[in-house]
């Protein structure tokens, strides 16, 4: 199916890297199109430029980037050489635009109603009372609820899909022929991100429009492209259709991406947890209050009667979106607040060792965990000194457990910004482990990571696991990155335990509804239901 | 996990000299000047001064001649020498006030900002100082006393110290929260410890800035109360007090006014430029704190 | 709404009770005896004791305090010790040129640094943006007095086109009190001018750097109505706070600009005051001032929620 005719053709695109970098261009001779009623996924990793090229296409390119060359076609016409006001006029009507963060890409001080009236304003001359009318069809379009009383609404007021529907009800109010959306659906859980995807499909089909959708995400891309393009260090690896690419890539770089998604198979049906019972939650509830005096004393429940054990040389899994609860039961056990009520024990043995020594926890961003103006290997050794070991030991012991994490041991002595994300994430694995604790707590752990990176680490958890009879609870949002490592999954859904059982089980026969929802909200499920075109 | 991953060559040498902020041209400018003015303060009586507090009657508001370069004032003192020496006061006070208030500042700020319960009452105490007009309570502590160099330092601490604590304790507060600190906690990491170790060095570049700031506004204060006659005493040679005593005569000899106006402005321009200059380059995102 | 005024009301009560404390013991620990020193050098032992009961001095600290209080809710700031007015008078005597020329230089400066603020944000790096910041490190550096000087210097001696001093009311004209305020609202305005020029320079360049501004731009929208419209309509709360801030700048200016000029004001008082050590005057000027500022700060921290949907809760 090779549509009619191409609405945006990029040719030989390069955007030279401001100040020269360890590669010289962001954009490095690139070439794909765009035809009416298709989507293209461009695909990548960070620093891929593939961002890069959806600002240059909108002309919106930071002022740092300059010599661009090559041409950028919309409609044929060259928009690399239109004046600004050509450009303008272009977008908003021509093409429309969506971003990552539905949150910061809304004027936090006007009402959503009048951002979308904006583009109206903008570009036609209309009554108010017409431009209203407008407004309100776009945004009962995107369905978003009672558009009347919604109209009137700032941006902090709605959720986090409601305000990417105001953005893609703006982007599509004068129906452009070409959409761009820049990682639209990164920020939002996977049942938002399942509600926002289908709904760009669907109204691409209904006008017929290009959509350039750029990704990180092999499993939209699965869920979503007619034709895949795969970038990498500014480079097209690859591209094709959509069911060609993803299914016999030729490039082993895209089937490096393809592989590194973890699949929904469950990876330890058959492993068998027996070590005895190492940590203990009963009835951990956390209530916050807040307002005081004058509004209306507003609790809110973050945790609720939840109860979990976990065994030596088990993984269990915490799965959960944005406000289940997930990282307060972590915060909880580890003592960095307080339960309202509940109480979490460790199992007997190991001779009174101090709490700290024997549960440790991993957070989520590692370019925040480590602290910036202290080597790594003062920051792996800062436990072990509190409890009194000798420095000289202490840093001994750190240069093994670099090499235990894969890193390099005469590393010691740099600082964390001289390493990658990936690296970062494994020196706060080691500076765990420095503490020869029993439990690990991995809040998120792989969440930041690019998919290949995260292969990795889960490699490497699951390899640590195994050699020191670790209890891991793992709290993540991914049921497919779960599938990878956990024995037993809970389930958590606004801050209760709605599910609770064996990985194996779960995966067969989800109870509840929402389990059931979490799984259909997968993107590209498997490569058994291939996209069809 | 066979392959060892290595980092980076990242080519950030920890000692390059010049560090590179003090090629910026705000730092660079800014040094010099104060680096000059903290030189004529010291070397004042190499640099062809006489005694600032001779009084000579016979020489009063004479025009500039080879003997005195800027004339005399109301008394027959060497103008110039005056303005040498006026850079004492100016410059002592300056740093006095600076490090007094950070000192002050500091402690309060850390405890308040890790501590909720003192959090509550010590912010008070700070929000009704910060109301109080920094001039007006500096004018009016000095006027309980007699004014000398220390009563005029400790007047004008103490409205500076609120906003030193306020620097502080926002950052303590955003700090605290970065995993890394949390992490510091969770391997056992003592409180004092973790305030020394993980959150004060976060608050030294801001407070480099802070303290330059503070160091001009003590050296304009102090020259605003020499001005309305409440700061130091008259005999000390200082620039508020030559502005003071020269305003009567302004209009047969502005140079009476000029030349301490003149040290006296690029003097605290210096320090500003210092501070912005150190502001830019140390982390730019210092600006939104103050 | 009403809640989250009367919240932001309440909270100033702490504030306003350290205010009242502060002035209180900075009255108790001047040196001398009150009672002595209103009684005047002719007074006998008899005379002064009675002064002393008539003032409460010979109750204990914390009963004082109260009483004072007390008296300071129903507007009563006590007595001039030399010219034995009350304070309340002589201050209300005075407000009208330091009311003149806050206003004056509000305005001045206001109207000139929101809008050179906001060129010089949305063109960062450019020539107009490098001078600014320049001229702004200057305005800072320079005393309010020496600029007094230095404008009486070029205008009232060289040029002579302005009185060198003095303050004529608006209800005498409104040509001579141009002519008279001028110089002090330029004196007084270059500081806080360079003040709110730079905080709306940093804050819309900051705001320039947001997700919503690459969104209005993807929508087609001008620059120049993306600038005002998104970037400085954001940048609302940081402009009018630091215009609530600068307000003690204005008071402190007050005090060292009504001496340069001989505008006979509030200021003008307090420095009097200070001078021979009336202390009740300075007492009241110091809470005057103080009041003022807390409540303007308060008027602006309730329109944050005017301006930003996010503060009303």
């Amino acid at each position: 199916m090779k549509p009619p005719f191409s609405i945006l053709e990029i040719s030989d695109l390069a955007i030279p890297l401001p100040g020269g970098g360890d590669r010289g261009f962001a954009v490095d001779g690139i070439s794909l199109s765009v035809s009416a009623g298709e989507i293209v996924c461009v695909v990548g990793e960070s620093g891929s430029g593939k961002s890069i090229t959806a600002q240059a296409v909108m002309g919106l390119l930071p002022k740092v980037f300059r010599n661009v060359s090559g041409r950028i076609m919309f409609e044929g016409k060259d928009v690399t050489t239109a004046t600004p006001a050509q450009m303008r006029d272009l977008r908003g009507r021509g093409i429309g635009m969506i971003f990552q963060e539905p949150m910061t890409a809304l004027n936090p001080v006007q009402k959503v109603g009048e951002q979308i009236d904006e583009v109206l304003r903008t570009h036609l001359t209309l009554s108010r009372k017409e431009r209203r009318a407008r407004v309100i069809a776009a945004m009962e379009e995107v369905r978003l609820p009672d558009p009347e009383r919604l109209y009137h609404a700032f941006p902090h007021q709605l959720s986090g899909g409601q305000r990417q529907r105001v953005l893609i009800a703006a982007a599509l109010i004068l129906k452009p022929r070409l959409l761009i959306a820049d990682e639209p659906t990164t920020a939002l859980d996977v049942t938002t991100q399942a509600q926002i995807l289908s709904q760009i499909r669907d109204l691409q089909r209904d006008r017929g429009m290009g959509v350039l959708f750029i990704t990180h995400d092999i499993g939209v891309v699965r869920e979503i492209a007619d034709r895949v393009v795969v970038m990498r260090s500014g480079k097209v690896v690859e591209e094709g259709p959509a069911d060609v690419v993803l299914n016999r890539p030729c490039s082993d770089y895209t089937r490096m991406l393809i592989d590194a998604v973890p699949t929904l198979e469950p990876a330890r049906s058959d492993h068998v947890v027996t070590g005895e019972v190492a940590l203990k939650v009963e009835g951990v509830t956390k209530i916050y209050h807040s307002g005081g005096l004058f509004q209306g004393k507003r609790v809110v429940h973050a945790l609720q009667e939840t109860s979990l054990s976990l065994r030596r040389g088990e993984t269990l899994g915490v799965i959960g979106e944005s406000g289940s609860g997930k990282s307060t039961l972590a915060r909880c056990i580890m003592q960095l607040i307080d339960p309202s009520s509940g109480k979490v024990t460790l199992g007997a043995s190991a001779g009174g060792r101090p709490f700290y020594q024997r549960i440790q926890i991993i957070f989520q961003d590692p370019y925040r965990s480590l602290n910036p103006r202290r080597t790594v290997g003062e920051s792996i050794i800062e436990g072990p000194m509190n409890f009194g070991q000798p420095r000289t030991e202490a840093m001994e012991r750190a240069r093994e457990l670099m090499a235990l994490v894969g890193l390099d041991p005469t590393a010691v002595d740099r600082y964390p910004h001289q390493f990658s994300g990936g690296q970062r994430q494994r020196i706060s694995i080691a500076r765990a482990l420095a503490m020869e604790p029993e439990i690990l707590v991995a809040d998120e752990a792989v969440s930041a990571l690019d998919v290949s990176v995260q292969a990795q680490v889960l490699r490497l958890i699951d390899d640590l696991q195994k050699r020191l009879d670790l209890a891991i609870l793992f709290i993540t949002h991914d049921l497919r990155v779960a599938a990878q490592i956990c024995d037993r999954l809970i389930v958590m859904h606004r801050g209760s335990v709605v599910e609770q059982g064996a990985v194996s089980s779960i995966f067969a026969s989800p109870a509840h509804a929402y389990t059931r929802e979490l799984f259909a909200s997968i993107p590209g499920k498997g490569e058994k239901q291939a996209v069809l075109t | 996990m066979t392959n060892l991953a290595s980092p980076p060559l990242a080519s950030v040498s920890t000692k390059r000299w010049p560090p590179p902020f003090l090629l910026h041209p705000s730092v660079f400018i800014g040094g010099l000047l104060v680096t000059m003015i903290i030189l004529v303060a010291v070397l004042a009586p190499l640099l062809g001064t006489v005694d600032p507090s001779r009084i000579a009657p016979s020489m009063r508001l004479k025009p500039p001649s080879e003997l005195a370069w800027f004339g005399t004032d109301l008394y027959g003192r060497d103008v110039y020498s005056r303005a040498i020496y006026g850079a004492r006061s100016s410059i002592l006070i300056g740093l006095c006030v600076a490090a007094a208030a950070l000192i002050g500042g500091v402690a309060i700020g850390l405890v308040t900002g890790y501590f909720r319960w003192v959090d509550a009452v010590v912010m008070r105490i700070m929000d009704g100082l910060m109301a109080i007009p920094t001039f007006l309570l500096a004018i009016a502590l000095v006027s309980l006393t007699r004014a000398n160099v220390a009563t005029v330092i400790v007047a004008l601490t103490i409205p500076e110290i609120p906003r030193v604590v306020r620097l502080v304790r926002s950052v303590v507060l955003t700090v605290r929260e970065e995993p890394f600190v949390e992490a510091a906690k969770t391997v056992g990491t003592s409180t004092p410890k973790l305030l020394w170790r993980h959150i004060l060095p976060s608050t030294t570049a801001p407070l480099m800035v802070l303290g330059t700031y503070i160091c001009a506004s003590a050296i304009l204060i102090e020259a605003g109360l020499s001005f309305l006659g409440t700061g130091l005493p008259p005999e000390i040679p200082s620039w508020g007090n030559m502005i003071s005593e020269g305003r009567t005569f302004f209009q047969v000899a502005p140079r009476l006014v000029f030349l301490p106006s003149l040290f006296l402005a690029l003097t605290v321009l210096g320090i500003n430029l210092l501070g912005d200059g150190l502001r830019d380059t140390l982390d730019p995102r210092i600006a939104k704190r103050m | 709404m009403l809640a989250f005024i009367a919240k932001r009301v309440l909270s100033l009560i702490p504030v306003i009770v350290v205010v009242a404390i502060v002035v209180f013991m900075l009255l108790r620990l001047s040196p001398g005896d009150p009672a002595v020193v209103i009684a005047g050098d002719n007074a006998d032992a008899a005379a002064i004791e009675r002064i002393r009961v008539s003032l409460g001095l010979d109750q204990p600290l914390v009963t004082q305090f109260f009483i004072w209080a007390g008296s300071l809710l129903q507007g009563d700031l006590g007595i001039s010790i030399f010219s034995k007015i009350p304070v309340t008078d002589l201050i209300l005597q005075r407000l009208e040129p330091t009311v003149s020329l806050a206003l004056t230089t509000l305005f001045f400066a206001v109207v000139i640094a929101v809008p050179l603020g906001t060129i010089a944000g949305a063109t960062a790096g450019s020539w107009l943006d490098r001078s600014l910041m320049l001229v702004s490190v200057l305005g800072f550096s320079i005393p309010a007095f020496v600029l007094g000087y230095c404008l009486i210097y070029v205008f009232s001696l060289q040029l002579r086109i302005l009185p060198v001093q003095g303050f004529s009311s608006i209800r005498q004209g409104i040509g001579p009190f141009l002519s008279t305020i001028a110089l002090p609202t330029m004196t007084m305005g270059l500081a806080y001018l360079v003040l709110i020029a730079r905080i709306t320079r940093a804050s819309v360049l900051e705001m320039m750097g947001e997700d919503f501004i690459r969104t209005a731009r993807a929508k087609g929208v001008k620059e120049r109505i993306v600038v005002t419209r998104h970037a400085l309509r954001n940048s609302a709360i940081p402009i009018l706070t630091v215009i609530g801030i600068g307000v003690a700048l204005l008071i402190s200016g007050v005090v060292v600009i009504e001496t340069v000029f001989n505008i006979p004001g509030v200021g003008r008082l307090v420095v009097d005051a200070i001078l021979k050590r009336d202390y009740p005057v300075i007492q009241g000027i110091i809470l005057m001032f103080s009041g003022t500022y807390v409540l303007i700060n308060l008027a602006i921290d309730i329109g944050y929620a005017f301006l930003d949907p996010r503060v009303r809760y």
